[in-house]
């Protein structure tokens, strides 16, 4: 960690104020430097505030509007990494919020620890910093993919990714034309092992989905493989 | 439900059935045994001789040949057999004539005195089953005209009946089975119903009904129906009311438990300085838990509670009881609790129950009301009605926005104000307060003061003044 000059900002919104003001003491201590709102309002205002954050931490159960407000607001005109803090059994607000663009989600209550070790994974990736394979680009049908600007565009149009949204297609792409499957996913973009009846990669995936388009035979570039994973289709081998 | 219809069906049928064989039987036996009054032959005796008396003149006018018609109808039908017999004994169609019904013949034509016709008129009756005439023809011919009833009392219930008897017999057949079929209907259709909403609600649809009967709407099935549907209808409250609880404990529980999951983490590895304040903050957070659970606890029983336990209780003493623990706690943040009336006031209820709702209204007003402001407590008889109690606690707080007056006693329910401030409740106080006082028959209400806070209103029913 050497490398890093500068500690990661971490932006947490939570209405419970004990809750977060412990959660501040602990992350500060594991080396974040940690900033709090207690509202959407706040959360929203410290975002296009002066200093830039480096990942977001998010209550989807805040007052006034929700977190989930927060999230659609925020995602009109920022990729800043989001990890929500969801409500155990709640898995409504879970995929919601994956579907709104959060990168990735934790229950509450959590471990602490584990807190901090998805925080890391999602300041990873939204560092570039997954692929230890020297990423280069790739091009496949209308999709391009910029490694070093970490921009996709279609048809020449630039695509506004999340760095989670970026990294699984960049590994789809890599391995257009095979199945990959969702462990492996889940391993690679996510960095944690794929939990039963978790739809993580799922979400993403429709949102890759959605915004990529379709591909020109008017099918999705990305195809469903039940029970197994996902693939990256090559028109020309079809 | 198929099988009761069927079994009640077969009760009514059977008891029609034999009901019909029983009044057959009993008309047949009266007119075989019943005297006519006044005279010493029973009905049957007397048509026998009325049938012989026929049979007689028929062979006076008309000679042997004449009642061959009687003859063979009395074979083909009815119980009563006709035989007429020569002086050799025998029948003037040559059936075989019964034994009795020879003998007697025999014995009044040999015992016949031709010296004294007279005689011949009305031969002596014999027995109860065999009537006996003599016919004296004019050229001197006799016979012995005899009647035989057929003995066997269950062959005389099937037998020899006229066609006319068996319509009727079919008639009340098929009347029974019509009348059996709808009175089975009328029990079993609304018992099936009731047995199907039974069922479903047992297997787990708590929003099964019987509602309204279309078909057998007797009293006591209509009855039976309406005391199921009231039933399933508390107990699906009740369901509901303690599902909602769990859930809504569950998730309260989280915010406690997610801030003793951090400090534990905090404790393990901080300096002792920071150790021994993660330790103070897990206590406050297990305290919380506890104070959580316990009043979850006493909502749900409230909650269930049938009758709460009656003694008579004084409101009086228990509202000051309620102001001296509160006041005193108050004291360390500079809040006071004072009464500003009071009156002697008895009434039977569950003294635990009141004091808690009391005393979780003070402690909401106590934890609402701002540093150095007094919260006001005033027990007094309603003006208007003397059966009714009010107790009216105020606060100098925030107040709670109009709109959510009446939510506030809903378990867990927070209102903004006190979503964001660390007051340490468990959302239930509010909660217990007004069940404990629905359960007294009474009812709460919370509006905003002038002036600001807020004034919370119990309405108690109680004991009218002496």
């Amino acid at each position: 960690m050497l490398a890093r000059m500068t500690k990661n900002r971490i932006l947490l919104a939570d209405d419970d104020v004990e809750l977060a003001q412990l959660l501040r003491d602990f992350l500060v201590r594991e080396g974040f430097d940690v900033v709090l709102a207690h509202d959407a309002d706040a959360a929203i205002a410290a975002v296009h505030g002066d200093k830039p954050f480096d990942a977001m931490v998010l209550d989807v159960m805040l007052p006034g509007r929700s977190g989930l407000d927060v999230l659609r607001e925020l995602r009109r005109d920022s990729t800043l990494p989001v990890l929500m803090l969801t409500a155990l059994g709640e898995d409504i607000d879970r995929i919601l919020g994956l579907e709104l663009g959060a990168d990735d989600y934790i229950p509450k209550p959590c471990n602490p620890r584990e807190l901090a070790a998805r925080l890391r994974a999602v300041l990873r990736r939204a560092h570039g910093e997954t692929g230890t394979e020297t990423m280069s680009d790739l091009q496949c049908e209308n999709v391009s993919l910029r490694a070093a600007a970490r921009s996709v565009s279609v048809d020449g149009e630039p695509v506004t990714l999340t760095a989670t949204e970026f990294d699984l297609l960049a590994l789809l792409m890599r391995e257009a034309g095979r199945v990959v499957t969702k462990e492996r996913i889940s391993q690679t973009v996510l960095g944690r092992p794929l939990g039963p009846y978790d739809r993580s990669i799922d979400v993403h995936v429709s949102n890759l989905r959605r915004k990529l388009g379709n591909a020109a035979d008017g099918q999705s570039h990305i195809t469903t493989i039940h029970r197994s994973g996902y693939l990256f289709r090559k028109l020309d081998e079809h | 439900m198929r099988r009761l219809f069927w079994r009640i069906f077969a009760a009514f049928w059977l008891a029609m059935v034999v009901l019909v064989l029983a009044m057959v039987w009993i008309t047949t036996r009266n007119f075989e045994t019943e005297k006519i009054p006044g005279l010493d032959v029973t009905r049957l005796q007397a048509t026998m001789d009325d049938q012989l008396a026929r049979v007689a003149r028929d062979l006076r006018r008309n000679g042997p040949d004449g009642p061959h018609r009687w003859l063979r109808a009395s074979d083909a039908r009815g119980p009563v057999r006709l035989y007429l017999l020569d002086r050799q004994g025998r029948d003037l169609l040559d059936r075989r004539v019964p034994s009795e019904a020879a003998e007697a013949a025999r014995t009044a034509l040999l015992g016949l005195d031709p010296a004294d016709p007279a005689r011949s008129a009305a031969a002596e009756p014999d027995s109860d089953r065999i009537r006996l005439r003599l016919v004296i023809l004019r050229d001197g011919r006799r016979y012995a005209a005899v009647a035989v009833f057929d003995g066997s009392s269950f062959g005389r219930l099937l037998y020899h009946r006229p066609y006319a008897f068996w319509s009727h017999i079919g008639l009340a057949l098929v009347v029974s089975t019509l009348v059996s079929g709808l009175l089975a209907y009328y029990v079993a259709h609304p018992i099936g119903r009731i047995r199907g909403s039974m069922r479903r609600f047992a297997e787990g649809d708590l929003d099964a009904r019987v509602g309204r009967l279309r078909f057998g709407r007797s009293t006591e099935m209509t009855g039976l129906a309406g005391e199921f549907d009231r039933m399933a209808e508390r107990i699906r409250a009740l369901i509901e009311n303690n599902r909602r609880l769990v859930r809504d404990v569950s998730h309260e529980l989280r915010s406690p438990l997610a801030r003793l999951r951090v400090a534990l983490e905090l404790a393990r590895e901080g300096d002792p300085a920071e150790t021994r304040r993660s330790l103070d903050r897990i206590e406050r957070e297990a305290d919380r838990l506890e104070a959580m659970l316990a009043q979850a606890i006493e909502l749900s029983r409230l909650e269930t509670a049938h009758e709460p336990r009656r003694e008579r209780v004084a409101l009086d003493e228990l509202v000051d009881h309620a102001i001296r623990n509160a006041d005193y706690e108050g004291a360390l943040r500079e809040r006071k609790v004072v009464q500003t009336a009071t009156a002697p006031i008895r009434l039977q209820g569950a003294p635990d129950a009141l004091y808690s709702a009391v005393e979780n209204i003070i402690r909401n007003a106590l934890a609402y009301t701002a540093d150095g402001t007094t919260v006001e407590v005033a027990l007094l008889r309603d003006p208007a009605d003397p059966a009714l109690a009010r107790i009216v606690v105020r606060d100098h707080g925030p107040g709670v926005p109009e709109n959510e007056l009446v939510r506030i006693f809903e378990p867990f329910y927070r209102t903004d104000a006190a979503r964001t401030r660390s007051s340490g409740g468990t959302g239930l106080g509010l909660a217990i307060a007004r069940r404990a006082v629905i359960n007294h028959g009474g009812h709460i209400i919370a509006c905003n003061a002038d002036g600001g806070g807020l004034e919370v209103t119990i309405s108690l029913p109680v004991e009218p003044a002496a």
